[in-house]
This record gives structure tokens, sequence and C-alpha cells, in this order.
């Protein structure tokens, strides 16, 4: 049995309630910048249709110059203000831009022109990201695996970012121009922080990783480098890039002009190692020593559709893709200059 | 004063095991920092701006997702808690929209209501209604008629008596439900983030510290935070019920 209430304090409650509701409209006040949302959705000015725009990423080294150029003023000097929504992966951000959640998205090429190919939402490529260069995309294999060549690769436990990604269609690729049979491979889908980890422990045998994993499979778990997929026929190829949908580049010409123009100038200051090295720690948790050591992706931003049109053309090599896409009108032409 | 005296010694214990265990090698120490590690990564995340804005972001968002649900929950359990044939009639919905995961419908509020603070926070708002719709449900249930009989022999109409007899009454229980929605309502901010990503929030950190670098001591530095915020947010409504029910006898520890 309860007790008969007595006499309810409602000066103490009366004074909760009250404060609660001054908290409530404190947050209304100034929550929508704290909670990070955009605070003006549609607003343009002079310079563009749109000047809020929401960019989603990744948080992985490549994206720097985007980072640099929302922190050194490249896009506020266009007239646009940028918020960069981290997605949890490529495939999440993509489905997210087609769904007009965000403005424009960085996302590898492979997704890309598999959504193209399927012919759903038309896609546009406002810029390109990064390309890869020696040491940043490498087979490693694990310190007692018995892999050391590229031939020992046939057949083995093989890590990858996941099935249909570029990461495996460079493993085929480097694999096939290295004229070893993957066809017996067991591929085995495992995240970039995972992978230092699986070869330490023999959980595989090799593992497709890129930087910081790169550093740290290496410095951590003694992994051997096997091949480095940047070199021969993939080499300088382009990784990813930033896309919008059809619609959102026909609709908003001038805000796109300017999103290029942003890009071209954060590129080129980001070619200074020094200028983006202190950015890593913030938007990729890159530890300061690593960061210092990591060898970084070739950084661009203009898209050019003789080299874009590799990816196509090696995913229809490999059965990514049935039919080819036309590169070159996907490309939203950079503003002369 | 020795409460609070025990409560130390045994944190202390804890912090040293965790300390022995991550330095033995049992596991690599990358991936299991020990607590001198993790420490200092949330002493120096403490001063660092951008993390601030995160953890503002996730309280922002945790106080308004559950305000939002008192706002629904306590009229709907009054309501359902008093009018018998509208309990009976929803009786079958409710029992089949509670137990579904709010994690699963994440990819349903990024449809319906976009990719912004505005999914977690609807997800935190549907998680957490149950328990405050119940608790207020079953604490109609438990007043006693007598006292409902007697307000009415005074002449009070039904609604004076639901405000003057029966809200009172349930008041502990509601808030009992509260203090359950609120690590509810907590633990499904942070996991949205975490799974859908996102501008800023404890989860999208932790996520980009897992999936950015491996940064296993910024991850539970992260963790660490959200469950100080955790234990913070129950102490304050503890200390509420106290003050504020001293005459209540609903059990504190049902939560």
């Amino acid at each position: 049995m309860s007790p008969r209430p007595r006499a309810l304090p409602r000066r103490g409650l009366l004074k909760l309630a009250g404060g609660m509701v001054t908290a409530g409209a404190l947050m209304g006040a100034s929550g929508c910048g704290l909670l990070g949302g955009s605070e003006d959705k549609q607003g343009g000015n002079a310079q563009v249709e749109k000047a809020n725009l929401r960019i989603g990423g990744l948080p992985t080294s490549e994206l720097a110059p985007l980072h640099l150029a929302v922190r050194n003023g490249h896009f506020q000097r266009e007239g646009l203000t940028v918020e960069i929504i981290n997605a949890p992966d490529g495939g999440t951000a993509l489905t997210s831009t087609i769904g007009g959640d965000y403005d424009i998205t960085f996302s590898s090429y492979v997704p890309i022109f598999s959504a193209q190919a399927k012919g759903g939402t038309k896609l546009k490529i406002v810029a390109d990201c990064a390309s890869s260069t020696p040491n940043t995309c490498m087979i490693m294999a694990s310190p007692g695996g018995g892999v050391h060549s590229p031939q020992d690769l046939a057949g083995k436990k093989i890590a990858i970012s996941g099935a249909g990604t570029i990461s495996e269609l460079m493993v085929k690729a480097s694999m096939k121009a290295n004229s070893v049979d993957y066809s017996k491979v067991q591929w085995m889908p495992l995240g970039f922080p995972n992978m230092p980890n699986a070869l330490k422990t023999d959980q595989a045998d090799a593992a497709f990783v890129v930087e910081p994993f790169l550093t740290l499979s290496a410095r951590d778990a003694g992994a051997i480098p096997v091949v480095d997929t940047a070199t021969g026929p993939l080499e300088d190829l382009p990784l990813g890039g930033y896309v919008s949908t059809a619609k959102f580049a026909d609709e908003n010409p001038k805000t796109v002009a300017a999103f290029q123009r942003a890009m071209d100038s954060a590129v080129a200051e980001a070619q200074d190692r020094s200028k983006i090295e202190p950015l890593l720690p913030q938007f990729a948790k890159i530890d300061k020593e690593t960061a210092a050591i990591i060898t970084l992706l070739k950084m661009n931003s203009r898209a050019d559709a003789t080299r874009l049109q590799r990816i196509p053309r090696l995913m229809l090599e490999f059965g990514y893709i049935r039919n080819d896409v036309d590169v070159a009108s996907m490309i939203v032409a950079p503003p002369q200059s | 004063m020795t409460k609070t005296l025990r409560g130390l010694v045994g944190l202390l214990g804890f912090l040293i095991v965790w300390e022995a265990f991550s330095r033995s090698g049992i596991v690599p120490q990358q991936y299991f920092p020990p607590p001198s590690t993790v420490l200092a990564q949330f002493a120096e995340l403490l001063g660092d701006r951008s993390f601030l804005l995160d953890l503002i972001a996730t309280v922002l968002a945790w106080a308004i997702a559950l305000s939002v649900s008192i706002a629904i929950a306590v009229p709907a359990g009054l309501l359902l808690g008093s009018v018998r044939w509208v309990r009976v009639a929803t009786r079958a919905i409710i029992e089949f929209l509670r137990p579904i995961p709010s994690v699963a419908l994440i990819p349903l509020a990024i449809v319906l209501v976009g990719a912004g603070p505005e999914t977690k926070i609807t997800l935190a708002v549907y998680a957490s209604v149950w328990p405050i719709l119940f608790n207020t449900i079953y604490a109609l249930d438990e007043i006693d008629p007598v006292m409902v009989d007697t307000a009415r022999s005074f002449g009070l109409g039904r609604g004076r008596v639901m405000f003057t007899v029966a809200l009172p009454n349930a008041a502990p229980f509601v808030l009992t439900g509260i203090r359950m929605s609120a690590a509810v309502a907590l633990i499904l901010v942070v996991s949205t983030e975490f799974l859908a990503g996102g501008a800023s929030g404890l989860g999208t950190f932790v996520l980009d510290a897992s999936t950015g670098a491996g940064r296993m001591d910024l991850v539970l530095a992260g963790t660490l935070v959200a469950g100080i915020v955790g234990y913070l947010i129950n102490e304050a409504l503890e200390l509420v019920h106290k003050r504020g029910f001293r005459w209540s006898a609903v059990d504190r520890e049902a939560a």
C-alpha cells in the first residue's frame, strides 16, 4: 500500500517546469546551428543560386583539400557556406546524395559509374578528387602467411574493403596484370581499420590496404608489401571524385562553378604538404606522428574524361557493369578562368 | 561520505584491472589502450573546440528528443490510462510498434525526415516514448479508487480529478519512466550518429576516429564522455525525484 500523498511541493515543481521551458526556449533560439544542421537551406545570394551546401564526405586523407577549402575561406570567397557531413561509407553518401540530403558528395568512382550504368538517377561529376601514387594502394601480406610475390596470391584469402568496391577492382586488375589467376581467391570483406590486425593474426593471407592503415600495418603488424597496385597499368588511376545529381547541377550552374573554382584553388594550396598535415588529425583523426609519414594521394580538382574513362573500361572488363559509361557526358565542364 | 569513498575505491580498482590487462599484452595495446592513455586523450578532448561542439550537438539532440517524448507520452498515457475503450482499441498497434528496434528504422527515417539532426531526434523520440507512456498508464491504474470517489463526491469534474488527483499521484511513476527514457534517448542519439554519420555529434566523432585511422584511444575517450553524460543525467533526475517526491514510495530502483 502506498501512503497517501501529503501536499505536493508545488513551488519546486513549478520552478522545475519553468527551468525546462526556459532551457527549451534557449535551445530553440540557438540550437539549430549547434545541433549541426544548416540554418538556411534554400538561400542564395548574388553570386550563387544556393549559398549553403551540404557536402557528403568520409574521414579519409584525400578529402584534405575539401576541409582546407572550408577552413581557409576558399568557399567563402565564392559566396558558399559549406557543411561537411561524414557518412559511414561511400555507398551511403551516394544514396544520400541521390535522395537529396547532400548537394554534392565525395565517392569513389566505382559506385558512381555502377549507379550511372544501372540507369537510375543521372549523376554529374563536379570535380575530381585524387588518384593513386606509388606507396598508397598496396597489397600487403601477413608476416607468416607465405605470400611473397604476386604469384603466391592465387587461391589465397585476400581482405578487401567490400565486394564491388574500387579495392576489389584494383586487386583483380593488378593480379591480372601479373598473370595471376584470381578466380579461386577467397575474398574477405573487412573494414580498412581492421586490416593491420587481420594481417598480424593471420586471419587474412593478404589485404588491399590504403593509407594511413598501410603505414600502420607495416609498423604494428609487420606486414610485407607484395604488389604496389599504383604501378604499371593502374598508375595514376583516378580513385574518387565529387558528384551531384544531374538535376542539382542543371538547376545550380553558378553554385557548381563556384564549388569548382574553390576546389581548384584549395587543391593548388594542398600541393604544399605542410598545409594539410595539420588538418589530418582533426578531420581524419590520424595521430600527428602518423600524419607526418603517410604517403598522400595525388590531389586533383579538374575531372578529365580521358583519364576517368579508364575506370568504366576496367569495370566493363571485370564484369562490374554491362554497358559502357560515357564519362565525358557526365562531367560538368569547369569554368573558364 | 563513506559511500562516495567506496565508489571511488571501486572505480580505482576497475581502472587498475583495465590498466594491467591492457599492458599485459594479451591484446595489442593499440587496439585496447590502457586508461592512462585514454584519460590523457579525454583531458585533451575537453579542450578541443570541435569536440565540444560534438558534445553540445549530442546533448542538445538528447534534450530535444526527451522533451518531445514527454510532451507526447504523458498526455497520451493519461488518455490511454483513463479512457478504457481507447486503450483497448490501440493495444494491438502499440504492442506491434513498441518492440521495433529504433536503429532498424534509420534508413526509413533518413528518407522521411532527412539526414540532419532530425533523424537522430526522431528515432530517439520513437524509442523513448514507450517507457513514459507505459509508466503513465500503469500509474493511473494504481490510483486508489477511494481517492477518486472522494474527489468526485466533492463535485469535481473529470478534468479536475485528472489534474488534482490523478496527475500528482502518477507523477513519481512518470518520472521513473522519464529516467528510463533519458537513458534510452541518449543511447539512440549516439548510436544513430554512429550508424548514419552526420556533421557533428559524439557518435560521429567515434565513427570518424574508428574508420578514419582506427584510433581506439579516441574511440574509448569518446565513449567515456558518453558514459559520463549518461551518468550525470541519471544523477540529476534522481535528485529531482528525491527532492520533488519525498513522500512517494515508488521504488527508485525500478529504473
